[in-house]
């Protein structure tokens, strides 16, 4: 069982890694965080804030994006070249499919954000920025988010074509952020519907400003480890809630 | 549990309705099919384009499923997981990931069939070795043509070494050697002890190497049974080939013949009996001709074939 | 007999010509929308836009602009730190107003509250550059609440209100907190005491800003301080010269005609030098500076 999974993800990791689109989004975040140093003498004082701000935004940012393009195409690509045809007259069980395509991708995603992490460190190293490795708590909780924005994409990759997919998939993750604003605001409307919709949607949908921590990781604040600990568990349900439904959508596929 | 009448795969009254997107028309890919197929035989499933082969295929490999009607390989609902292990399974027009190397593929589909890594080895070896595509096998899929695909996929679909083989067009776009390839290895999988189901619209195919046909026209099995039952035996008319004639001679015998087709100085004379094969003897001795064959023409496939697709499209 | 073969004339079919025909046109199609672009640039309506931008009158308030930061928004803070940082440079260069500058302090601090820099570089820019001490106050206890242990921002609220509000026991109080925090300097609990016991004093302001001075790498605060020093002095030298006047006028019943006369009569050791390069004179009983307000920078 794992063998499979482990099959199906090495060969899906062989694949991402291969992708154009890919290679291209790591070297621009590398380019983003080279021009703030371009950006340092204009900051009066403040360079060491706007270094790690903009490394920290460029890999989360094009980490998301290689989630959103790269895992819109993943199973979609399989069904339309009708390579999933092989794959399944073995046997392996849907699940074990997804599941193997999800930990492919999640692995190219991970040594995606260990280059970029790394090309980070460096260019503040060289550009004399105080750099500290609590930074690498915010990247933590970045993988945590991409995550589920990875297994969102997965689902819709099972059902809809790569364009739409990544469009839903960018949309949910923009949407992600904005629930927890978008209760707060509801909670002041005087109507119950609009109340208990935004509630809803905060619950249903991931919440994803759960694993915002830039803010705290820049400016040295103490982190609370519960935190992490339910950022982590969090992460964890709602991911596996999403490979499940998508197990779901695909075992009912007629090919 | 035993088979009792060692069917490996039978269907009962099987169809499938798809329906077709926005305009919701209804197009029944198969309709009412019931055949089974018998363990060590070579099964032939033959059929126009579009008339539904490839859907009861996927059917059969659990990639959909039938609208009603059941379908049971090795005793077992077709999506089983278990009975997948004991299947081997090319699709039509098989694309491979690209950037794999021919070795590297097998060994995927090794490792997803359950074999350890010390089987591989040896399975994957003697794979290349048997569909001859060892000298490529550490060359990317990529640059690979039609007949080296297929033989790949071939070698895929017998890499768990399963005790049935399906393969949907397995001849499709090879050329006349590449065709000889196949049947020769289909040939050889019965030899085995194994049972092979293929479809495809290729007649002479099914001719040269199948125990048992299956003809669907129109998501319909007109006709299920041995091949020389389909056909009946008698003759239908007799081509006789005289060659070394003369203007004159060659005139009379156009006429003794309901058609005659030139070739340089020879005549291919098609007749009705043996009697007329008599006189178109008699004329050619006498303008000193050769003989050169007499073959009588069964009806073949081809001509069941014309005559019950040209009826289906009537309907 | 074997044929000579000669090649044919040059091929027939679209000559060079022809076939760089579309790249000119191309070409000619960019220069077009640039000269165009240019053109409208030049117009009203593009300079107000221009206007608009550099005024940064079109931003939204920072409520509306954390949603559409998705969870950059400490990034974003930073963007738009620097486009503060060049409005008020370009303001100081020009008019000297910055009507704008409390609305985009306000952006930069809802979106990354933390930003000490920014709550302690605009409230000072806004005190004494924008002139607008209250709205200075407000940045203040609006980063206080949301840092709490910072001892910066009620230490720069107490130099406010000790520098320009006047409100001496408000300083003290602000003061007071600020010794208390983490990592305050020691000299915040030295002006608690002081700004009760010396208030107004010369010295104690002129420390205060070298105390801001040497606080900071921000080169803009620093010479905001350097500006203000000056000013000090300027006061101070006329608060001086003043004193030694009405000195003069308790006892001879009239006002020197020229402050030489208070250097000569040993009211005044030396008359001060004047910071702007202008001359100190007196008039109508007051001591002035050649200088005008508008030149004291």
């Amino acid at each position: 069982m794992l063998r499979r999974v482990i099959g199906i993800a090495h060969n899906t990791f062989r694949e991402a890694i291969r992708d154009k689109v890919f290679l291209t989004l790591i070297v621009f975040a590398i380019l983003v965080m080279g021009s703030a140093r371009v950006v340092q003498p204009l900051t009066l004082g403040e360079g060491s804030k706007v270094m790690k701000d903009i490394g920290l935004a460029a890999i989360t940012f094009f980490s998301v994006l290689i989630a959103v393009l790269v895992g819109g195409r993943l199973v979609y690509k399989e069904v339309e070249k009708r390579t999933v045809f092989i794959i399944l007259a073995k046997p392996v069980r849907r699940w074990e499919f997804i599941l193997g395509k999800y930990l492919g991708l999640m692995t190219v995603l991970v040594a995606s954000l260990g280059v970029m992490t790394a090309g980070f460190y460096l260019i503040m190293f060289i550009t004399g920025t105080p750099a500290s490795a609590y930074l690498l708590w915010a990247l933590l909780m970045t993988c945590f988010e991409l995550a589920i924005v990875t297994a969102t994409a997965v689902l819709f990759s099972t059902f809809v074509t790569p364009v739409a997919s990544a469009v839903f998939t960018f949309a949910i993750y923009v949407v992600g952020h904005l629930t927890r604003d978008l209760r707060l605001l509801a909670a002041m409307s005087p109507s119950p519907v609009v109340k208990f919709v935004s509630q809803l949607l905060y619950y249903v949908l991931p919440n994803l400003s759960n694993f915002n921590i830039r803010g705290e990781v820049v400016h040295g604040v103490v982190l609370n480890p519960q935190t992490l600990v339910l950022a982590a568990g969090y992460a964890v349900l709602y991911t596996a809630t999403l490979l499940l439904i998508s197990t779901f959508v695909f075992g009912r596929k007629d090919f | 549990m035993s088979d009792l009448t060692d069917a490996v795969i039978s269907t009962f009254r099987l169809s499938k309705t798809y329906r077709s997107g926005l305009s919701m028309r209804r197009v029944e890919a198969l309709v009412d099919v019931s055949l089974s197929v018998q363990r060590g035989e070579i099964f032939g499933f033959l059929g126009p384009n579009g008339a539904g082969k490839t859907s009861l295929i996927k059917i059969l490999m659990g990639l959909c499923r039938p609208t009603s009607g059941t379908v049971e390989v090795f005793g077992r609902h077709a999506r089983d997981a278990r009975v997948k292990s004991r299947i081997g399974f090319l699709p039509e027009s098989p694309y491979f990931y690209e950037y794999l190397t021919a070795e590297e593929f097998l060994r995927l589909t090794a490792r997803l069939s359950g074999l350890s890594d010390r089987e591989t080895g040896d399975r994957v070896r003697n794979l290349l070795r048997t569909v001859r595509m060892e000298k490529a096998a550490k060359s990317q899929m990529r640059g690979f043509s039609r007949g080296m695909l297929q033989r790949i996929g071939i070698a895929q679909a017998l890499v768990n070494d399963p005790e049935l083989v399906v393969l949907d067009e397995p001849m499709g776009g090879l050329d006349p050697v590449g065709r000889k390839e196949v049947r020769d290895i289909i040939a050889g999988l019965r030899e085995r002890g194994k049972t092979v189901f293929f479809s495809t619209h290729i007649l002479s195919d099914v001719e040269m190497i199948c125990d048992r046909v299956g003809i669907v026209i129109a998501g319909e099995l007109t006709k299920v049974g041995e091949l020389s039952e389909i056909l009946s035996g008698e003759v239908q008319s007799i081509d006789v080939t005289v060659s070394g004639l003369r203007g004159k001679v060659r005139k009379a015998l156009e006429h003794v013949g309901q058609q005659s087709i030139r070739s340089g100085d020879s005549l291919l004379v098609t007749v009705r009996g043996e009697r007329e094969v008599d006189k178109v003897m008699a004329i050619a001795r006498d303008g000193d001709g050769r003989i050169e064959a007499i073959v009588p023409r069964r009806k073949t496939l081809e001509d069941y074939f014309m005559a019950h697709v040209q009826d289906a499209g009537e309907k | 007999m074997v044929e000579e073969i000669r090649p044919r004339s040059a091929p027939t079919g679209p000559g060079r010509l022809a076939r760089l025909l579309p790249l000119v046109l191309i070409i000619w199609g960019f220069v077009g929308v640039y000269l165009l672009q240019l053109t409208f640039d030049g117009t009203s309506k593009g300079k107000m836009r221009e206007r608009l931008v550099r005024e940064l009158m079109y931003f939204p308030s920072g409520q509306f602009l954390r949603p559409a930061a998705i969870e950059y928004q400490t990034a974003a803070s930073d963007v738009v730190w620097l486009r503060a940082i060049q409005y008020y440079g370009h303001h100081l260069m020009t008019d000297r107003r910055y009507d704008w500058l409390g609305h985009v302090f306000e952006i930069v601090t809802e979106l990354d509250p933390r930003f000490i820099g920014a709550y302690h570089f605009g409230a000072i820019t806004l005190a004494w550059d924008a002139n607008q001490p209250r709205e200075a106050i407000e940045l203040l206890v609006k980063g206080m609440r949301a840092n709490p242990m910072n001892w910066q921002l009620p230490f720069d609220a107490g130099f406010i209100h000790y520098m320009l509000l006047r409100d001496y026991r408000k300083a003290g109080v602000f003061f007071e907190i600020a010794s208390k925090l983490p990592d305050a300097w020691l000299v915040t609990s030295r002006w608690a005491a002081v700004s009760v016991a010396k208030a107004g004093s010369y010295d104690t302001a002129r420390e205060m800003w070298l105390d801001i001075y040497r606080s900071t790498d921000n080169k803009a605060l620093r010479a905001l301080v350097l500006r203000q020093i000056r000013v000090l002095k300027l006061e101070e030298s006329i608060d001086l010269m003043q004193q030694a006047a009405d000195r003069f006028y308790a006892e001879r019943e009239r006002y020197p005609y020229e402050l030489e006369e208070l250097v000569r009569e040993g009211y005044l050791e030396q008359i001060p030098r004047e910071p702007y390069g202008g001359r100190y004179f007196i008039r109508d009983d007051s001591v002035r500076t050649t200088t005008p307000p508008g030149r004291r920078d």
